[in-house]
């Protein structure tokens, strides 16, 4: 089940929205439950930490009598990376790049411009991307490390410190287990494909079993691929 | 042979005890090594010997000073931290003995005086240090929570001064039982300790004074400092809101290579002032700070936001030590984060800040692109910076006055300060 939880205090811009949504879910087979809230209150907390179900937040920025969109993101994003946020909003461009990135929200849609199909448009893309937002979770004595599988291009060991150094779209973190412990926290995406190294399948774009390296979709070209591990990586 | 063999798995025991209370207090794990188990074969059979030849008073000061630097070894800590936390256990351990022997020998036995059967004597150690370690785990919760609240916390310096008396009290205590016999013998020890006793508690008085006083002219500095880098914030951003629209007037009657100039102008002023609208909706103590920092870094395209959940004087709300750790605190915190997006393609920091009836809140965000020794992050010797400096967020870990929550949440680093509010 999927539910879509509307916080949105304008009763016109609710209708709206619950117009696009209605479009939206149409096609979906899933079954999909709809709330709708005008401001932050203790059932929409109660929903906030329940993990048990995926959800997709439909958010005002600016909300009366409550606290602000944005700080009901921040509320979400405490304990729950996995649900889909989506603001509507009449701020600039440099508010969404900021809060864009803070809290992974997946779209901010202008409130006086194309509203409803924009709304519709990205329902439509996050029911067909299945919610995509399992995380590799790792802590030291002193950090937590959360990473989006769907972020990580691939692991390998490096041969100098043997830490295993995990290759994001941004960054490289280096982190102290072996292969097989940090094949225990990730998913079937995973695939061991040499002695020192693991890949995301679905980062991968060509296997060149020929000359031992695979090919990343962000172009980076990486030799380290096996024919001893053809089998694992290829299985389903 | 057998009064020694006895002696040895008693002192054992209490060394076994004591390992099991460090650890409960501190939650750190112990790292084996042959130096610790050679140093604890030969002070077990110190304490065995100091035992046989009825030395108690000695015997209870070795076993102070052998669990100390056991402690040290096996844990991997300072001797001073380790010192301060062993002589609590060691004061437990005492008084534990006499009450779980007591409680044992309710027939008024002392298992002490049993010496015909060894294997007896052997057996009877046994129960008083069983009772010591189900103590321990029954009320194991209760102890750390206790010993957190009231003892982990208090500046090192001023405890380590507080356990010296105790311990010199102690000391002069059993000093004056053990010359009880003769009175001249035993007030001049017992002039000596108590003259020690109120050298060290002067000290300590004078130093709590002294550190008062120099926090208080510290932190008239800061908001002294911060008063006028306020000031100084608010008349650039007067002068920039001026020439934008200035800029914004010559533009209209401009050429078009101009008018390009004149928008990038614009753009760039425009960002430089909406970070200082931004810094503006801090709490009055800390924009000053905040603004100097950003102002003397000077990194173009930074995407700089501010949350905050109260107004008014925040140095009002807190006790000159903790305000002054709050400065500290976000100094060192807003340096990392300026130095970590200084070559970001998306710069981005945001601070949050919340106030609740306890504590005040700090949280800093800031993207960054680099390669992280994740096991690393954290400790003294380890940075990302050019300059080579990594001891900032450590000394913030390491001081037990302030809370940190650290974590990398995909390429954000977020750190969130804990201080307390004034009652």
């Amino acid at each position: 089940m999927i539910k879509i939880i509307v916080v949105e205090d304008e009763k016109d811009y609710q209708q709206t929205i619950k117009e696009a949504i209605s479009k939206a879910i149409f096609k979906c087979d899933e079954e999909i439950k709809v709330e709708y809230f005008t401001r932050y209150n203790s059932n929409l907390e109660k929903i906030i930490t329940d993990n048990t179900i995926r959800k997709i937040y439909i958010m005002d920025i600016e909300l009366d009598n409550s606290i602000s969109g944005i700080k009901i993101a921040k509320k979400i994003r405490t304990n729950d990376w996995e649900s889909e946020i989506l603001f509507i909003t009449s701020h600039d461009k440099m508010f969404e790049t900021v809060y864009r990135s803070i809290y992974e929200v997946f779209d901010f849609i202008e409130k006086y411009h194309d509203m409803s199909v924009r709304l519709e448009n990205d329902l439509e893309v996050i029911l067909k991307k299945n919610f995509d937002n399992k995380m590799f979770i790792y802590s030291n004595r002193y950090f937590d490390l959360k990473i989006y599988y769907r972020s990580i291009l691939y692991i390998y060991r490096e041969k100098d410190e043997r830490k295993l150094v995990i290759v994001t779209d941004t960054n490289k973190f280096k982190v102290g287990l072996t292969i097989i412990e940090i094949l225990d926290l990730l998913d079937g995406r995973f695939k061991q494909c040499h002695r020192a190294c693991i890949i995301n399948r679905d980062r991968v774009n060509k296997y060149d079993w020929n000359n031992g390296k695979f090919i990343l979709d962000t172009k980076e070209e990486v030799d380290m691929l096996s024919k001893k591990y053809k089998k694992e990586v290829m299985s389903e | 042979m057998m009064e020694y063999l006895l002696s040895f798995s008693i002192t054992i025991e209490i060394f076994g005890v004591n390992l099991l209370l460090y650890r409960f207090i501190t939650n750190e794990k112990i790292k084996f090594s042959l130096k610790s188990f050679v140093f604890m074969v030969l002070t077990t059979l110190l304490i065995s010997y100091l035992t046989i030849t009825e030395q108690y008073f000695l015997k209870l000061l070795v076993i102070l000073i052998s669990t100390s630097c056991l402690n040290s070894m096996l844990f991997k800590e300072d001797i001073l931290k380790t010192f301060y936390h062993s002589f609590f256990i060691w004061l437990f351990l005492i008084l534990s003995d006499i009450v779980f022997s007591v409680i044992i020998l309710a027939n008024n036995l002392s298992y002490y005086d049993i010496s015909s059967n060894y294997l007896f004597r052997f057996i009877c150690t046994f129960p008083v240090s069983l009772l010591q370690c189900l103590f321990l785990f029954i009320s194991k919760k209760s102890i750390i929570k206790i010993y957190r609240k009231y003892f982990f916390r208090v500046s090192q310096n001023a405890t380590f001064i507080f356990c010296l008396s105790f311990f010199i009290l102690f000391f002069s205590l059993l000093a004056f039982l053990n010359a009880f016999s003769s009175y001249s013998k035993m007030f001049s020890i017992l002039t000596i300790f108590s003259l020690l006793i109120f050298i060290c508690l002067v000290v300590y008085i004078i130093k709590i004074i002294i550190k008062s006083y120099n926090l208080s002219l510290l932190n008239k500095n800061i908001i002294n400092e911060n008063k006028l880098i306020r000031e100084m914030s608010k008349n650039d951003a007067i002068f920039k809101h001026n020439l934008i629209n200035n800029l914004l007037g010559i533009e209209v009657v401009a050429n078009e290579k101009a008018k390009l100039l004149i928008d990038e102008l614009i753009i760039k002023y425009k960002n430089d002032y909406e970070k200082i609208s931004n810094i503006n909706e801090l709490p009055s103590g800390i924009q000053g700070l905040i603004y100097k920092k950003i102002y003397l870094k000077n990194i173009s395209n930074l995407n700089f936001r501010v949350e905050n959940g109260f107004e008014g004087d925040i140095e009002k709300l807190m006790t000159s030590k903790n305000y002054n750790l709050l400065s500290e605190t976000i100094g060192i915190l807003l340096d990392n984060a300026l130095e970590a997006v200084e070559n970001c393609p998306n710069k981005i920091i945001v601070i949050d800040m919340e106030k609740t009836d306890d504590n005040i809140y700090f949280e800093i965000k800031n993207s960054f692109d680099s390669q992280i020794d994740f096991e690393e992050l954290g400790s003294a010797k380890y940075t990302t910076k050019k300059s080579g400096h990594g001891i900032g967020i450590n000394y913030l870990l390491e001081n037990k006055s302030v809370e940190l929550k650290s974590s990398i949440v995909n390429n954000l680093f977020q750190v969130e300060a804990i201080i307390k509010i004034k009652k």
